[in-house]
């Protein structure tokens, strides 16, 4: 049975008077990979704030799993999401104090918390990393700690903008089937955005193309 | 060619400029009795009037009256402390000395009265009841006349600690009594001062009429001889003027609630003295850094009690500042409400609060007639706590919301992301600039150490208690003690560099 994560109905978004993003119909299927391919600027981190709830359009409205966002519900609705941006930031202190940070949020006891962040550490093959500083990580190392501090909250939907950018070629494939299990076991909803056309087609189950603001089925 | 003629005319203008000057204005030193009793400014316009010039008053403690003259910064004082009179007259530093009215010290104490001093015999008796059960007594402590005298009952009565009860003010005579009235303590006034404010203290005279509490005042011309541009003869005029049988008329009829303030002395008593040439004096500014270093580095005791009362009182404002500001900054930055962008100009506006006007509101509410006086804060260090509090929170919010709004754009993102609360969010901005914070808290720091306004005002200047490097400054020059103020003034620019070291330091961590 096929549900609908997103119903994207005239949306319009601008920033400093230029419009960003222009919408009439879309839909986000649950449990598929969804990619996003365009040009920089084309919008695509800016509908991934959308998705996210973190942006909020001027115009038109979103339906999250048949709900309709509103500045009331979106706080609750948000931790049904989990977002990974570009160039992730991590707070000062050490590895697992940033994969922690979200369950921190939640309220999770410090003996569980700490339980789950080890698990997702190794999970991603970065154990070792556990007690290092953000500030001696590389670039891809941060941006696997980003991932896991979202993973690690179990999200409905990942949105993960540019996930594959400063990663290693080896952790991509790694990772390309982590989030093919994430969706095929649990069900998973994932929209990332990318450059890169092939891997677009392969990843996902259906690519839209940003251009100029518009957004079109490839 | 015209040009040229102008500036020659102008640096004609120029150089004649104080020679206009040294002929039309006589600058005259009085004490803060004089002063406070209101019979200069009845005598001083008729002066004016006679004799066609202008006169330059400075009104000061007796001890930096008698440092302008031997500086030679005045032409003439108007003074009563007879014993350092003669010792000014001595070392030729004046000439002159003319006495020209005298009225008396009396003792004040407050209305109830607790030791019964109305009852004694003698001022010495009422000094050493006073001594014995360690009751309030503020002293004047500024080196002044007045000063002078209460030294010399307390030495004439054996009594050379003062004990616990007593507290300098270090102040004129007018915020002498205004503080003694706020303690409900002991003071020694001249009855000028008392009948002048009068309907503003609560206190009364319990003793008076002893020979010791005799208070004559002398006018000395400063000696021209030491100074060259000294005006001896509007000098000699002033002193014409003062003793005329007119001007003693005015003096004897000058009254304050139909009380005679001052006793008119007809005889004439003019001291000439030679010149003794023998004191070639060194630099005067190099002379008071060489002894003010002397005291830093002997530890002088007295200055460094100064130094640890400032550090104490602004440590204390800037922590209590630091956790009412703090967070408001940080809500502030985080939260968007109606009003924001007004409340942003407000404090803005708020960082430059000129001191004295927190030390005028806050002496308002905590003096004993005001809305928090029954809680007897005012001259504590409780009151300059709350003062430079006040003076600080609006830095320390200031730089708390700029410290939150320099962060990383991405932090925001990143904490909606994850489900921060406002809270939470709050706690994870703390951590991440706290550097900028700590640089904030810095910032209010070195403004409260500085201030003077609020440690004057709400403080008083009590030695030991709330007297702080800034004020102390203040006093010391004012009793003519350079050394001393020049010391505490090192000290105070060595706080302020150590502040700014750990301010970069912590700005460049950012």
């Amino acid at each position: 049975m096929m549900s609908n994560q997103y119903h994207l109905n005239n949306i319009q978004f601008s920033y400093a008077g230029k419009k960003i993003l222009d919408i009439k119909q879309q839909t986000f299927q649950q449990g598929k990979i969804t990619a996003l391919v365009g040009a920089n600027g084309a919008g695509k981190s800016t509908l991934l704030g959308l998705l996210s709830f973190i942006l909020n359009a001027e115009l038109g409205e979103i339906e999250f799993s048949g709900t309709k966002v509103t500045k009331n519900n979106q706080a609750t609705l948000r931790k049904s999401v989990g977002l990974v941006q570009q160039n992730p930031y991590l707070i000062k202190g050490n590895v697992i104090k940033n994969i922690e940070l979200g369950l921190k949020f939640r309220h999770v006891k410090p003996v569980t918390r700490e339980c789950m962040a080890r698990e997702m550490l190794r999970l991603l093959k970065i154990e070792s990393l556990a007690d290092r500083s953000v500030k001696s990580l590389s670039g891809g190392e941060a941006q696997k700690v980003a991932i896991g501090r979202m993973l690690v909250l179990d999200p409905e939907v990942i949105l993960l903008d540019e996930p594959f950018t400063h990663l290693d070629r080896e952790f991509v494939e790694e990772f390309e089937s982590l989030i093919k299990q994430l969706r095929d076991k649990q069900d998973k909803t994932i929209i990332f955005t990318t450059h890169n056309q092939t891997q677009a087609k392969t990843l996902s189950d259906q690519v839209f193309s940003i251009t100029d603001g518009y957004l079109t089925e490839a | 060619m015209n040009k040229k003629i102008i500036s020659v005319f102008l640096l004609i203008i120029v150089l004649a400029l104080p020679a206009v000057a040294k002929a039309n204005h006589l600058r005259l030193a009085i004490t803060t009795t004089t002063e406070n009793s209101g019979l200069m400014s009845r005598l001083n316009p008729v002066f004016e009037d006679q004799y066609g010039v202008d006169l330059d008053v400075v009104v000061v403690g007796s001890g930096q009256a008698f440092r302008l003259g031997s500086n030679g910064d005045v032409d003439i004082l108007l003074v009563h402390a007879p014993e350092t009179e003669k010792e000014f007259i001595e070392r030729g530093h004046g000439i002159h000395r003319t006495a020209v009215m005298h009225n008396e010290f009396i003792l004040l104490g407050p209305v109830d009265d607790p030791l019964q001093i109305r009852d004694v015999a003698s001022i010495k008796e009422a000094f050493i009841q006073i001594r014995e059960h360690e009751a309030l007594f503020v002293s004047r402590g500024d080196d002044s006349g007045t000063h002078k005298k209460e030294l010399a009952i307390w030495k004439s009565a054996g009594i050379d600690e003062y004990g616990s009860g007593y507290r300098a003010s270090g102040q004129g005579m007018g915020a002498t009594l205004l503080l003694a009235n706020e303690l409900g303590a002991y003071t020694l006034t001249d009855r000028g001062t008392f009948l002048a404010m009068q309907d503003k203290l609560d206190m009364e005279v319990l003793y008076e009429g002893d020979a010791i509490l005799h208070n004559p005042y002398h006018v000395i011309a400063i000696n021209p001889e030491k100074h060259e541009h000294i005006n001896i003869d509007l000098a000699e005029k002033y002193i014409e003027f003062i003793t005329s049988e007119e001007t003693q008329r005015m003096i004897a009829e000058y009254q304050i609630n139909q009380q005679q303030l001052f006793h008119p002395l007809m005889a004439m008593v003019t001291e000439q003295q030679l010149v003794s040439k023998e004191e070639t004096e060194r630099g005067f500014f190099t002379d008071a850094i060489d002894k003010s270093f002397k005291l830093i580095l002997d530890f002088n005791k007295d200055l460094f009690l100064v130094v640890w009362t400032s550090l104490r009182i602004s440590l204390m404002a800037v922590i209590i500042a630091s956790i009412i500001a703090i967070p408001l900054g940080i809500f502030v930055a985080l939260k968007l409400f109606p009003g924001r962008n007004f409340l942003l100009s407000i404090l803005n506006t708020l960082m430059a609060l000129p001191t004295v006007i927190v030390g005028l509101l806050l002496y308002g509410l905590l003096n004993r007639q005001g809305l928090l006086g029954e809680f007897g804060l005012l001259y504590t260090p409780v009151a300059m706590v709350i003062g430079q509090s006040i003076l600080i929170i609006p830095i320390i919010w200031n730089l708390s919301i700029a410290a939150v709004k320099g962060a990383d754009p991405r932090l925001r993102v990143t904490c909606l992301a994850l489900g921060a609360s406002l809270l939470q969010k709050g706690m994870i901005y703390i951590n991440e600039v706290r550097f900028a914070l700590i640089a904030a808290i810095v910032a209010g720091f070195g403004r409260a150490i500085g201030e003077v306004g609020v440690a004057m005002m709400l403080g008083g200047n009590i030695e030991g208690f709330t007297r702080t490097m800034t004020t102390a400054i203040a006093l010391e020059t004012s009793k003519g003690d350079f050394e001393f103020a020049l010391a505490i003034g090192f000290m105070l620019l060595l706080v302020a560099f150590v502040v700014n070291i750990v301010l970069q330091q912590f700005q460049e961590l950012k």
